[in-house]
């Protein structure tokens, strides 16, 4: 794990980082605490494409442990064909948080977590 | 057994902590002022009111609104007429119900809470809420009530230009005299910068949208 007084300055360059979490068990979208419709829900609400979004176009990734969360990755596409990643965090006490960024840097899932992790976007 | 009915006296005789309260309303609010400074809010310049909430109701398709389209008049804000709930279990101090409600942009700075009621929570501990709308609240003082009860409407009576819930935590039952405390929200969902988080318990800082689970 990469602390975050280690972690680079400029966002771009969290794509040189090498980076690999363990999966969780089971390694699936349905293991998710938060339900799908809440995280449409959120995308809803947050994404420029607003009611155009549905559950259809969430291509889940993988799941991982990011130090001491648990989280679910899928990716999508905005109508404008921005590639994004959409991510649900759970902490040791039950408390989740939801996030979704443009992937403007070409990063890969754990690059990004681990961006998400250290609250860097 | 011994010990549960030990324990279970323990818990009857704890005063209601910070992280007690619930959020007194249903729906996605804004919090329009909140924190420990003056720069996000106004409250932090009176002692008794310091860490005072201002809650606005939001909705509209980005859940951002204050008001479908550009409001004229206080029944226009999504606010208006929203119930407002106890926050904790507790007994009624005082109530005021016959303040008029202001209309849109105008304020009375005489009488800043409006129309109110205090609830004493626990020792030293007693909630305000306040704006509320004339002839709305529906306890008396000495009532008891209940989480999450029914305690009248959101208005826009006092020092309110629009419709809002008000909310401070104070250590004596007087308007102005005592000290604010902070209101901590148990275990709430808040949405902070574009993300969402669910079941957490933070204190409250202007900019937030806020919900109970």
């Amino acid at each position: 794990m990469i602390p975050f007084e280690e972690m680079p300055e400029d966002n771009a360059q969290l794509a040189n980082i090498a980076i690999e979490f363990p999966v969780l068990e089971p390694n699936t979208a349905e293991s998710c605490p938060v339900a799908l419709a809440d995280v449409v829900e959120y995308l809803r609400l947050e994404s420029p494409d607003r009611d155009e979004i549905h559950g259809g176009q969430l291509s889940f990734l993988r799941t991982a442990r990011v130090a001491e969360q648990r989280y679910w990755i899928w990716a999508f596409q905005e109508a404008d064909g921005s590639p994004c990643f959409v991510t649900v965090a759970v902490s040791p006490d039950g408390s989740s948080c939801i996030g979704y960024e443009e992937n403007c840097y070409a990063l890969t899932p754990e690059q990004f977590m681990l961006g998400d992790y250290h609250q860097v976007f | 057994m011994k010990y549960i009915v030990t324990a279970l006296l323990l818990l009857v005789g704890c005063p209601v902590s910070a992280q007690d309260l619930r959020l007194p309303f249903n729906g996605r609010w804004f919090v329009m002022q909140g924190g420990d400074t003056p720069n996000v809010n106004q409250h932090m310049t009176v002692e008794a009111q310091a860490f005072g909430v201002d809650f606005a109701k939001v909705g509209g398709a980005s859940q951002r609104q204050l008001a479908l389209g550009t409001p004229t008049k206080v029944e226009d804000f999504f606010s208006w007429g929203e119930p407002v709930l106890a926050p904790a279990d507790g007994t009624v101090v005082s109530v005021v119900n016959d303040r008029p409600d202001n209309p849109l942009g105008t304020k009375d700075a005489e009488h800043p809470a409006g129309n109110c009621l205090v609830i004493r929570v626990a020792e030293e501990r007693f909630v305000y809420l306040a704006h509320m709308q004339r002839g709305s609240v529906s306890v008396k003082a000495g009532d008891t009530v209940k989480r999450s009860q029914r305690l009248g409407l959101c208005g826009n009576s006092g020092n309110s230009d629009f419709p809002h819930i008000h909310l401070h935590v104070q250590d004596t039952p007087d308007l102005n005299a005592g000290r604010g405390q902070n209101p901590i929200f148990g275990a709430i969902n808040v949405e902070l910068t574009g993300k969402q988080f669910t079941g957490v318990t933070w204190p409250l800082i202007r900019g937030l949208f806020v919900s109970n689970p």
